[in-house]
């Protein structure tokens, strides 16, 4: 409904609801605001925007007052603006103003220092946020020449011992964003106001530690601080960037689109974009300060190496690919295999498994992240060319979530945002996890089943949804059978049920706790019966790294040609045999598992490793090895050959979250050191090998080659939007009413010789072979890479306590954490999260892949466990 | 005391009317009765020292049934607690001591007769007045709410009851739809008693007519005002008539919910108000099926912080809401969008207290009391330098003169009346030569003050009105949520200046900026806190901008009160050289010798005035 109101004398049409602020921006009519953020709840602290309004008492202000038919306000009287340029001087009398109202502050050039009158505690050229602070523009805007108070300095230490970000809350105005975003957007309760009167201000409950009161880092406040407060540690006295480029942040598959800042060639800050589609303007931790130390990371690989007389030395590019070429043209066929990452583009992705199977003829590519080795990879693959579901943004419409084999709270805090904000409105949260994690404990209802029985709860749950929704398939399983097989109570079996089925709309979100469960392919199936038997319960995967969902898309898969098209099938072949002028093996390569076995016995003599593999000493075994990666990893010692590798923030091309958002990422900077992107070394090898076959001059030349094989993504390429891309939508296969599966499924069982189960977690906190934890300073105090999260009772038993180092051996190998117990943790599992990249490796054959796996837990000394 | 009948529900009207009917059956008119106040300024007292010596007393003489010892509620002048009434006689002694006990059960319980010391001295007269009905102080006053407190056991419902409690409910229950309710209400003028003097009755439409299923009403019992302990006192002292007035409200109201809002400062209040919900729900006065009707209401007693803005509404639903104490502009208002969200009633104890009263004895009745625009009586706590303090209840349209003078009893040690603050500490300052106003909503907000909460402090001729305005504006500028930038911001300027004159430091253009900032901070806050608490500055500043005047360009307080403005000397003609103050001097800075004028050094003097005090021959001046 439009409603019709006069400000200002000027007649103005705004929507019922909205607020005389909105309705005044709208129609280009300035109101000054300084506490007001269009991304958060109104609050009515800095008083600036006071209004006048005919048969209103007192004056109201705009950014809460909403628009009424025939209202009459006006918002530019003379005593208006005296009252606001009072209410700006009572602001500034506590904020250090010297920087605003000096009458040679626009000589204060960046090399001209000397001639500043402030203090260096009153700001002026000492101020993070020099030139994009708000107050030095609505001190213009408003028309404030003088302050008629003394400057009151609040005397307050600056809080620099958190990572991140330092707060000096002398610079602070209480404009309350800040806490607003972290308790209304965010839900994470850390920041809020103490102390009373004059001396409220911002911190934490008690006066903790950012870090004890359990903040996040995900740097939301910073963002929305219209003054020098609070800058993150990193940036801040870069001070304004001289480029800006809109990309996408490659950590997670959310996606979030991001604004790279640049100054000097080198990226200072990144932060989001508010018109982000899918993280609307908020990011987690690894977004916001994790980029810039991995891209200026002095682990960077600079330049090329090659291996000279057993040492690694550096080389020019054309030395390196040629060495490249002579190596890996001995080894042509099932002899080469590439372990990709899925944190690389789509054009990175295309251009290495059609080198591998074009240039080397050998199906042997996978990702070091993908599906576990077995028979179902490939219909857990094709779960990923069905996205269609739910959109990020639809999950704040739910009004029933149920997450299960995932924790996005954590792993995908943007994801986690989202569902806090469903929550508050009132959705109900179901959560399906042996942890007891955040999330578990704020959901409405926490089902934990025990390892390897999630298909069978949610078998549970179909059949205890009213009778004509149960498929027949079901109609005979008893609930009490699948309480005792699940370790699950009936009644809370049939209430999630009951949850799911009786609020629509309800979304279901499962990730790699599902998918990398050795029994996922049948709990796939069963989330998905169960959504169809709930009537049209929305179906979303969260997959891990940046580019999960595009790498597949791509083919980055033994079994799969570029659009999911098997390899096995000879029609599939020939469109590809045609475009790519060379024929095509049609036998389905090795997994990633596979691969690693193959190194072990010999059958694979050359590899491409692109991927974030653990260390893994079965490299030694390679007749040739070629390592691409952002930093040097302990593989590095097996190679022959090491090419640098570009960053996302250092190359044009795109990226596929995890809604089939095609999205682009630019290229903000040259390529740090004498790195390259992965498709231009990939295009310059096959050009070696086979001259004049690729002719790729850019990402988007490759991209419009994976849009004549790849139709799906023809809307999606390098041309679309520069912010939020487009879907790449396949042709939907039919969708199935109920899919059988079977309930028995494989479940690992603990041994006698391995009596606990070890769950592991993926950990997102990395970028290729770059570990945030090491490379980003701080990030190891926010990720607690080396704990061991087990029962209570067990630790007890187990003779274990909290704090001490112990041994994990599985039959595949052992490594040592850090033991913490946990009331949370059922009896006879174990947590853990897997580093991917460089660091200890956990049991290098399963640990990237599978999810659980028996193991024995003992104390280091080797006294005690079981 | 009469045993608390524990027969369950009471299902009806009926039921209610039989229960009196036996409560009052099985009371004996003949007994007599030795009323104790337990309101907290006589617990202060040790009045329940005084309980049990005459509990002792009453069992020394085998007398239990004859004699019944009652603790009542507080009965206004906390000043001359422990107060003890003893009826039949009605005969009222003060300032009793345990030991009085004896004497006073001889003497006046067993004989008859009335113990001469322990009788209150009207300071007018100077006569002593033995029965309660004779004393200035309640005979002048109107105690429509008051009046239960010295009479009933606040822990025993049934005191209530046999008092005619309930009733009013049960006259609802049977007879008043809610929309005659809300009307009532209306009708009667009653206006919001927590200090802005809101209609109750439109308050109570608006939220009934807002459409919603769960609705809540609040009574704020947040009183927070130094000097103001009304609400205390109804809380402790009659709670049943404030969840009887919640009920019916609720009732008319649409309401299913309710909270009673009291500070933990107040732990009796909270503690009475505790006893009385449980007992009013024994008694199926709450719960489901309201008096074995459709309606059914429940309230719970919240414990607040004790910050002092949680009077504020808005912050008082965010303070149950379990978030930090701070208001919210409106609107939305909180009978549209209150507690979680939905449609709230907020009203004051005494609002909520006066409803049994309107329906018992009619709107016409009540709205007969008072003035054209304000009707009923309100409740004052009377202080300061008056030489009867403590609760007034007077009808609306009485004059300042007259609750200072008549019932206040005038101004202590023979000093002169120079103002009164009303309103609490943001109300305003009122002049003496403006005691003749009527006190009602209107002329006190046109003459600078506010009814506020109903704190009146009676100021004299020693009290420095800058150092008053400084006073309060500093208590408020302490408790500011500190939300709004012109409240938290612009009181601490204010107070920087303020303090400036006080200390010397005043300067030309002081007022100006005065001036100039209170009324920014009053338009500009954000809630009713930072509405009114420049009221002290803007009336000081009004009526006594000579004084402030004084302070900054003579650089002198009239009232002598201000340290750095004044100096103490010793007048050599008078001064007979006793050497008293030098020896009480924590400075030592009076000097001489021995039957010679003794000389303050004031370089070493903090004003601290003993010497002034000390001196029997007024030897010493201030200036």
């Amino acid at each position: 409904m439009t409603v019709s109101l006069t400000i200002n004398g000027k007649p103005v049409k705004a929507e019922a609801g909205t607020t005389i602020l909105e309705a005044a921006r709208a129609n280009n009519l300035y109101i000054p605001t300084l506490c007001h953020h269009p991304e958060l709840t109104p609050a009515g602290h800095c008083r600036l925007c006071l209004v006048e309004v005919d048969k209103v008492r007192g004056l109201p202000t705009a950014c809460t007052t909403p628009v009424a038919e025939g209202m009459v306000v006006r918002t530019d009287t003379e005593s208006l603006q005296e009252m606001r340029r009072e209410i700006l001087s009572l602001i500034l009398s506590e904020h250090p103003y010297t920087c605003l109202i000096c009458d040679r502050r626009t000589e204060c050039g960046e090399y001209q220092g000397t001639i500043r009158k402030a203090a260096v505690t009153t700001g002026c050229q000492y101020c993070p946020k020099n030139g994009q602070c708000e107050l030095q523009e609505l001190v213009e805007r408003v028309g404030l020449h003088e302050v008629r108070y003394p400057i009151s300095y609040r005397g307050l230490p600056v809080e620099q011992d958190d990572p991140f970000f330092d707060r000096d809350y002398n610079l602070c105005v209480l404009c309350g964003r800040c806490v607003r975003v972290c308790q209304d957007v965010r839900h994470a309760g850390v920041l809020t106001f103490a102390y009373r009167g004059n001396e409220a201000i911002v911190g934490t409950a008690f006066g903790q530690s950012h870090l004890d009161a359990g903040c996040q880092f995900c740097g939301a406040c910073v963002d929305v601080c219209p003054t020098g407060a609070l800058a993150d540690k990193r940036g801040k006295w870069e001070g304004v960037p001289t480029s800006v480029i809109p990309s996408v942040c490659s950590y997670c598959s959310v996606g979030c689109a991001i604004d790279v800042q640049v100054k000097n060639g080198r990226v200072i800050r990144t932060v989001g974009r508010d018109d982000g589609v899918t993280n609307d303007g908020q990011l987690c931790v690894r977004g916001r300060f994790g980029v810039v130390d991995v891209v200026h990371s002095l682990a960077r690989l600079r330049a090329p190496l090659v291996r000279r007389n057993g040492r690694l030395v550096e080389v020019s590019w054309e030395e390196a690919l040629h060495a490249v070429a002579q190596g890996l043209n001995q080894y042509r066929g099932q002899q080469f295999a590439a372990i990709g990452s899925a944190a690389s583009t789509n054009e990175e992705s295309y251009t290495l498994q059609k080198f591998t199977r074009a240039t080397m003829h050998s199906n042997n590519v996978a990702l070091a992240t993908g599906y576990p080795k077995h028979e179902g990879s490939v219909e857990l693959a094709d779960s990923l060319k069905n996205i269609s579901g739910p959109s990020i943004r639809d999950i704040r419409q739910a009004a029933c979530i149920m997450a299960i084999g995932t924790n996005p709270f954590d792993s995908h805090p943007v994801v986690g945002v989202e569902m806090r904000r469903a929550m508050s409105n009132g959705a109900r949260l179901v959560t399906v996890d042996a942890r007891g994690t955040k999330m578990a404990k704020a959901s409405e209802l926490w089902l934990q089943p025990k390892i390897g029985t999630d298909h069978i709860l949610l078998a549970g749950m179909i059949r205890a949804l009213a009778k004509e929704r149960c498929p027949p398939q079901l109609a005979e399983l008893s609930l009490a059978e699948v309480a005792s097989a699940t370790g699950v109570r009936e009644e809370a079996i049939v209430d999630a049920a009951n949850m799911i089925a009786q609020h629509a709309p309800a979304i279901i979100i499962y990730g790699s706790g599902v998918t990398h469960h050795i029994s996922g392919k049948e709990t796939i199936k069963a989330i998905h019966s169960l959504a169809s038997a709930a009537g049209g319960v929305g179906v979303m995967e969260v997959p891990g790294e940046g580019n999960f969902v595009g790498a597949h898309d791509m083919g980055a898969h033994p079994g799969l040609l570029p659009g999911y098209k098997p390899v096995s099938s000879p029609e599939a072949r020939k469109s590809f045999e045609a475009r790519w002028g060379t024929e095509l093996s049609p036998n389905p390569g090795r997994t990633y598992e596979d691969i690693i076995a193959g190194i072990r016995q010999g059958e694979i003599k050359a590899l491409w490793l692109a991927g974030e593999a653990p260390p893994l000493k079965e490299l030694a075994n390679l007749a040739f090895l070629v390592v691409q990666d952002i930093v040097s990893t302990e593989n590095l010692q097996y190679a022959h050959v090491v090419l640098p590798s570009a960053t996302f923030a250092e190359m044009d091309g795109t990226l596929t979250n995890l809604e089939g958002r095609v999205q682009r990422v630019r290229q903000a900077i040259p390529p740090v050191g004498d790195s390259r992107p992965g498709w231009m070394i990939l295009r310059d090898v096959a050009n070696l090998m086979e001259p004049g076959r690729w002719n790729y001059s850019s990402a988007e030349d490759v991209m419009a080659e994976v849009v004549s094989l790849v139709p799906a993504y023809r809307d999606a390429s390098c041309q679309s939007p520069a912010v939020g891309g487009a879907l790449r939508r396949f042709e939907p296969s039919p969708k199935p009413e109920f899919v059988p599966f079977d309930l028995d499924g494989p479940r690992p069982l603990a041994t006698e010789e391995f009596p606990l189960t070890l769950v592991t977690d993926r950990n997102l906190f990395c970028y290729r072979g770059a570990r945030l934890t090491d490379q980003v300073k701080g990030m190891d105090l926010v990720k607690d890479e080396d704990t061991l999260l087990l029962n209570t009772e067990d630790a007890k038993r187990l003779g274990i306590s909290d704090g001490a180092m112990v041994d994990v051996t599985s039959q595949y190998g052992n490594a040592q954490r850090v033991a913490e117990s946990s009331g949370g943790v059922p009896a006879g599992v174990v947590f853990t999260s897997v580093n991917r990249g460089v660091g200890s490796p956990l049991f290098p054959l399963m640990a990237p892949t599978a999810k659980a796996i028996p193991v024995k837990v003992c104390r280091r000394s080797g006294q005690g466990g079981a | 005391m009469l045993a608390t009948k524990t027969a369950g529900r009471i299902k009806s009207p009926r039921e209610l009317a039989d229960l009196r009917e036996s409560i009052l059956q099985k009371k004996n008119p003949d007994k007599a009765c030795i009323m104790i106040c337990g309101g907290t300024g006589c617990i202060a007292g040790e009045s329940l020292g005084v309980i049990a010596a005459f509990r002792e007393e009453v069992a020394k003489h085998s007398m239990e049934d004859k004699v019944d010892v009652q603790i009542t509620g507080c009965h206004g002048p906390c000043e001359w607690g422990p107060l003890v009434v003893i009826q039949p006689q009605g005969i009222m002694y003060q300032k009793v001591r345990p030991q009085d006990a004896a004497a006073a059960f001889s003497e006046t319980v067993l004989k008859g007769n009335v113990v001469d010391r322990l009788l209150y001295v009207d300071p007018l007269t100077s006569q002593k007045v033995a029965h309660v009905q004779d004393i200035p102080f309640y005979k002048k006053q109107t105690r429509v709410l008051l009046g239960g407190n010295s009479s009933i056991d606040p822990t025993q419902i049934n005191d209530y009851i046999a008092r005619g409690g309930y009733s009013a409910l049960a006259k609802v229950i049977s007879d008043m739809s809610p929309e005659v309710v809300v009307e009532s209400v209306k009708l009667s003028g009653l206006r919001g008693r927590g200090g802005a003097g809101f209609p109750t009755g439109v308050k109570w439409e608006s939220c009934r007519k807002s459409g919603s299923r769960t609705k809540y009403v609040v009574c704020n019992g947040d009183e927070g005002d130094p000097g103001a302990y009304m609400d205390r006192s109804i809380l402790e002292g009659n709670p049943h008539s404030v969840i009887e007035g919640m009920i019916i409200g609720a009732y008319a109201i649409g309401a299913s919910s309710g909270f009673i809002y009291v500070r933990n400062e107040y732990p009796l209040a909270v503690k009475n108000a505790r006893i009385a919900v449980d007992a009013a729900r024994a008694y199926g006065f709450l719960g489901a099926n309201v008096l074995g009707s459709d309606f059914s209401f429940d309230l719970k007693v919240f414990e607040g912080g004790g910050a002092f803005v949680c009077g504020e509404e808005t912050a008082l639903i965010a303070s149950i809401e379990g978030r930090r104490g701070t208001p919210r502009q409106r609107p939305p208002y909180p009978t549209e969008s209150g507690l979680w969200g939905m449609p709230t009633n907020i009203n004051n104890v005494k609002t909520w207290a006066t409803i049994p009263v309107i329906i018992n004895r009619g709107h016409e009745w009540y709205s007969a009391i008072g003035t054209q625009r304000s009707k009923g009586t309100a409740i004052f706590s009377l202080v300061g330098k008056v030489k009867n303090t403590g609760l007034v209840e007077v009808p609306m349209g009485i004059t300042l003169r007259q609750i200072v003078f008549d019932i206040g009893g005038g101004i202590r040690d023979g000093r002169k009346a120079k103002a009164v603050q009303i309103g609490g500490p943001s109300g305003g300052c009122i002049p003496e030569r403006l005691f003749d106003l009527p006190v009602d909503y209107e002329s006190l907000s046109e003459a600078g003050a506010t009814m506020g909460s109903g704190g009146i402090i009676v100021v004299d001729d020693s009290t420095c009105m800058v150092d008053l305005a400084k006073y309060f504006t500093n208590f408020l500028q302490c408790e500011s949520c500190g939300k709004c930038a012109t409240c938290r911001l612009g009181l601490k300027r204010i107070y920087d200046i303020l303090s400036d004159i006080v200390e010397g430091r005043g300067k030309e253009g002081d007022i100006e900026q005065l001036e100039t900032l209170a009324p920014l901070v009053k338009k500009g806050s954000l809630c009713g806190l930072g509405h009114t608490a420049t009221n002290p500055v803007q009336s000081t500043l009004r009526y006594f901008r000579d004084e402030y005047e004084a302070h900054i360009f003579e650089k002198r307080c009239p009232a002598k009160v201000c340290r750095a403005l004044i100096r103490y000397s010793v007048i050599p003609d008078l001064c007979t050289g006793c050497g008293a103050c030098s020896k009480l001097c924590q400075e030592q800075a009076i000097h001489g010798e021995p039957k010679k004028p003794f000389a303050i050094d004031s370089a070493k003097c903090v004003k601290c005035g003993v010497c002034m005090e000390t001196c029997t021959y007024h030897a010493i001046k201030v200036e």
